[in-house]
């Protein structure tokens, strides 16, 4: 391909001008770093506002679909990014992202940020947030048919909770897959005992977890009282509840936290930016607690910055989550295509 | 048989059809074959075929295409007749709201439908079939109406008085001057259930097609490669379907100088009832869920649109995402129609080649594409990634199908002599265009502009890969709200799905004339 060579060696000619008279002049200013994003990456507008102020970068956001359809467009355009920070890469998705050499290598050493998120993120890239993927349950419907709550795994195989579990499928959803590496980090050696177990107490697979939380949870008009959701959930529904709910009372659904797997978000500089020292800092704001301490109530996450102070609805709501399920970024690489096979093979 | 005017105009006339060539060819089929090129290797190439799944669904994807085709065949044409046969008051709104469902994106319509199935059928193939039946049969109204308007009833009057009875008369005499119309609906249904996504992983019950297959391995798998060699036989096999269709699809319009009176008959009157309350039924679902929560009316879903979301977590300004929306739905329209109307002034001379090609997008899988436009236009001066105008060409190329669809049989049914006429008398080519031929099709002009808005509304397909500077349009928005937990979250989801709802019943009601179907004339 000639005219992108020719191309290419045109915008490096440009690269080196802007360097050269960049070592000219110090000041930063009129210099717009780009975020690439998921789609559900709204953060509350004018965050940034304070990052322009101190160092004079502008920031934009751009953004489409999914963490995974994010992941397979930067795979694609590596060394030839869409922007210059990418937001949102997670432990499921990570390894893909460092195969593919995705990302120029930069861990903010931000005061407060947690060191065992850090110790994931094989030196590459920041951990900015973590989530849990868990068993939610409808409080009033378990209390209407006069059963216990669950407490494990085993308990969803058990016949007093049969029909009542509705999952997405790992094969189409990125939450689904998430359970699935659950279910696995808890019983490496027998997980497909699990999903036979739990195929057989009638399980109810859809394809995303719209249809799951939505259509089929009995919160929703469904008849599922156990269904994969977040932990994040209950004080979502509580923070959106209408009619709104009485000052108090407890959440309406609630977390089975021994089943809750352990989701890492990572934010990292793309290789092939051209303003790498920026980026840098934009990451550094990233984790700072201004940004973390919006994160969330904006986008249902908890701040990787151990610094940064929970809102009362979280702080209130929010089952701690004490030992959540984790697996390493290398071991989902290695062994998840085979392991989707395995688990089409035993629900499908 | 061309005429000699004709023959001496044909080399420029061909020069017309460039514009639309040009979009497929750079937005489709350079993409879809770039990926396939960048991630080429052979371990893929015969490798992918052995991954478990593939074969299933590869039978999946025919069995279900060859269904749901025929299913929306045969559940078309008692509307299609219905529509074409009479005026009654409402008219105009029945063929609107028919139309509605196939330019709405599944996840609106799709959960409003998924409530209301009886619980006997449980996801799987009867639900995928009759969930693109309720979608698609739009195509088949739009397409077959307007020729069955055309076919003078005196013909089957003459047969039953000859004795045949209307069964008889209906495949001797109505079918045969339907075909051309059927296989154009047959073309596009076809396509749409080949390579339909967002359906299929909602009610397919773990079924999955070669689309969600091509999903599934790009995004979840991370197997690019594989992807697109799925991706890239799948757009050979649809071009082979094309070619193949070509030739016994000439639209010939028997009595192309009149048309028939149209007659207002009771049971027409009833099938067209029929038809838009089923049709209804789901939408008036999701506008009824969009203000209803834990067994109590609310307006809060609406209220948190209209009075510039600050909720966090469920930021939204609807004015703004409204005004983006519809200011892409004008450009596509103002890109399509007239490379439809060049396209159309070519394909109505010659044979329908062409309007066949420009059919491939509807047949290319939409991951492919989307991926495939991100690592074609990545570099500079064609670096347009994340230009915000590739959207609504993106959704040009879309409508352009259907937009040729509206105009091209108006176009084609224009008597030569009219032009002769003119042309002897002294008028240049430009002005034999603009004074007979325009006139003559701007009632089809209008009714394209309108479906080329309405897809625009809803597309929900390549154009949601394409990344975007907050650029977000109503269907992403909607996906957005329905991606977290939370009544107002739910309920303002579903709100501006009935926002999208109701701009798509719009743009279809002041431009759908009333009598005439897909083409007005």
């Amino acid at each position: 391909m000639k005219t992108r060579t020719f191309a290419l060696a045109l915008a490096s000619i440009a690269a080196a001008t802007t360097v050269a008279c960049g070592s000219d002049d110090s000041t930063k200013l009129d210099v717009t770093l780009t975020i690439v994003a998921y789609e559900s990456f709204t953060p509350p507008e004018g965050i940034f506002d304070a990052f322009t102020d101190e160092t004079g970068i502008s920031v934009r956001i751009v953004a489409a679909g999914d963490a995974g359809e994010m992941i397979a467009k930067a795979t694609l355009t590596a060394g030839n990014p869409e922007g210059d920070v990418m937001w949102g890469v997670d432990n499921t998705l990570l390894s893909r992202a460092l195969d593919a050499d995705v990302f120029d290598p930069y861990v903010s050493e931000v005061d407060g940020l947690d060191p065992d998120l850090v110790a994931t993120a094989s030196n590459i890239v920041t951990p900015v947030d973590y989530g849990d993927v868990c068993v939610n349950y409808d409080v009033a419907r378990l209390e209407e048919l006069g059963i216990d709550p669950p407490t494990s795994f085993d308990d969803l195989s058990s016949p007093e909770y049969r029909s009542l579990l509705v999952v997405p499928s790992a094969l189409t959803s990125s939450t689904g897959l998430a359970f699935l590496l659950g279910t696995i980090a808890n019983d490496p050696d027998g997980w497909q005992q699990t999903w036979s177990d739990l195929r057989d107490n009638d399980v109810l697979i859809v394809g995303g977890w719209y249809e799951a939380y939505y259509t089929e949870f009995s919160r929703y008009g469904g008849d599922r009282p156990l269904v994969i959701s977040y932990a994040s959930s209950p004080p979502a529904e509580i923070l959106f509840a209408d009619p709104p709910l009485p000052e108090g009372s407890p959440a309406p659904t609630a977390v089975v936290t021994s089943t809750c797997f352990r989701q890492i978000e990572y934010a990292g500089v793309l290789r092939g930016s051209e303003h790498v020292e920026e980026a840098r800092a934009l990451v550094d704001f990233l984790v700072s607690t201004t940004f973390q301490e919006s994160m969330p109530e904006s986008l249902f996450v908890f701040p990787a910055n151990e610094l940064a102070k929970l809102p009362t609805t979280f702080a209130t709501y929010v089952q701690p989550v004490t030992d959540p399920l984790v697996m390493d970024p290398a071991t989902i690489a290695a062994s998840r295509d085979a392991w989707l096979e395995e688990w089409d093979a035993i629900v499908g | 048989m061309p005429s000699s005017a004709d023959l001496s105009r044909t080399g420029r006339v061909r020069l017309l059809a460039v514009p639309g060539l040009v979009m497929v060819l750079a937005l489709v089929l350079v993409p879809v074959l770039a990926l396939g090129a960048r991630t080429f290797d052979s371990a893929s190439l015969f490798g992918v075929w052995s991954r478990p799944g593939i074969v299933d669904a590869i039978g999946f994807t025919i069995v279900e295409t060859i269904l749901s085709t025929a299913v929306t065949i045969a559940l078309g044409l008692a509307p299609a007749w219905a529509l074409s046969h009479h005026s009654m008051p409402g008219h105009r709104f029945a063929l609107a709201v028919t139309t509605v469902p196939f330019m709405l994106p599944t996840v609106v319509v799709g959960a409003a439908f998924l409530g209301l199935l009886p619980g006997s059928v449980e996801r799987g193939l009867v639900a995928v079939v009759i969930a693109h039946a309720y979608f698609n049969v739009a195509v088949v109204i739009r397409t077959v109406a307007p020729v069955w308007a055309t076919i003078d009833p005196m013909l089957v009057s003459a047969a039953r008085n000859l004795g045949a009875s209307r069964t008889r008369a209906f495949v001797s005499i109505t079918l045969p001057l339907l075909k051309p119309a059927l296989y154009s609906a047959t073309a596009i249904v076809g396509f749409m259930c080949a390579t339909s996504y967002g359906v299929v992983r909602m009610l397919g019950g773990g079924n999955a097609t070669l689309e969600v297959e091509v999903y599934r391995r790009a995004i979840l798998f991370g197997d690019i490669a594989g992807a697109s060699t799925l991706a890239v036989v799948q757009l050979l096999v649809a071009a082979i379907c094309l070619l193949v269709w070509t030739g016994k699809d000439r639209v010939v319009f028997t009595n192309a100088g009149h048309r028939s009176r149209r007659r207002d008959h009771p049971v027409a009157r009833v099938v067209a009832v029929i038809a838009t309350v089923v049709t209804v039924i789901p939408l008036v679902a999701l506008v009824l869920s969009s203000m209803r929560s834990r067994g109590h009316w609310t307006l809060a879903g609406w209220r948190l649109l209209t009075s510039g979301s600050n909720v966090p977590g469920l930021r939204l300004d609807l004015i703004d995402v409204l005004s983006r929306s519809l200011l892409f739905a004008v450009i596509a329209a103002a890109i399509a129609v007239p490379i439809g109307i060049a396209t159309s002034t070519v394909s109505s001379s010659r044979s329908t080649i062409l309007d066949r090609v420009l059919l491939l997008p509807l047949g290319a899988s939409a991951v492919a594409v989307g991926l495939g436009i991100v690592i074609t236009y990545d570099s500079s001066p064609f670096d347009f990634r994340s230009s915000w105008w590739l959207t609504p060409v993106v959704h040009a190329v879309v409508a352009l199908p259907f937009v040729i669809r509206v105009i091209q049989p108006v176009h084609s049914r224009i008597p030569e002599h009219l032009r002769s006429a003119a042309a002897t008398l002294g008028a240049s080519p430009l002005r034999v265009w603009a004074t007979i031929d325009v006139p003559l099709i701007s009632g089809a002009i209008r009714t394209a502009f309108g479906l080329s808005l309405a897809i625009s509304l809803g597309e929900f397909g390549a154009t949601s890969f394409l990344t975007r500077n907050d650029t977000d349009t109503l269907p992403i928005a909607v996906e957005q709200l329905l991606g977290r937990s939370g009544d107002l979250a739910r309920l303002a989801g579903h709100a501006v799905a009935v926002v999208l709802l109701l701009a798509t019943l719009i743009a279809l009601a002041f431009t759908t004339r009333s009598r005439h179907s897909w083409s007005a004339s």
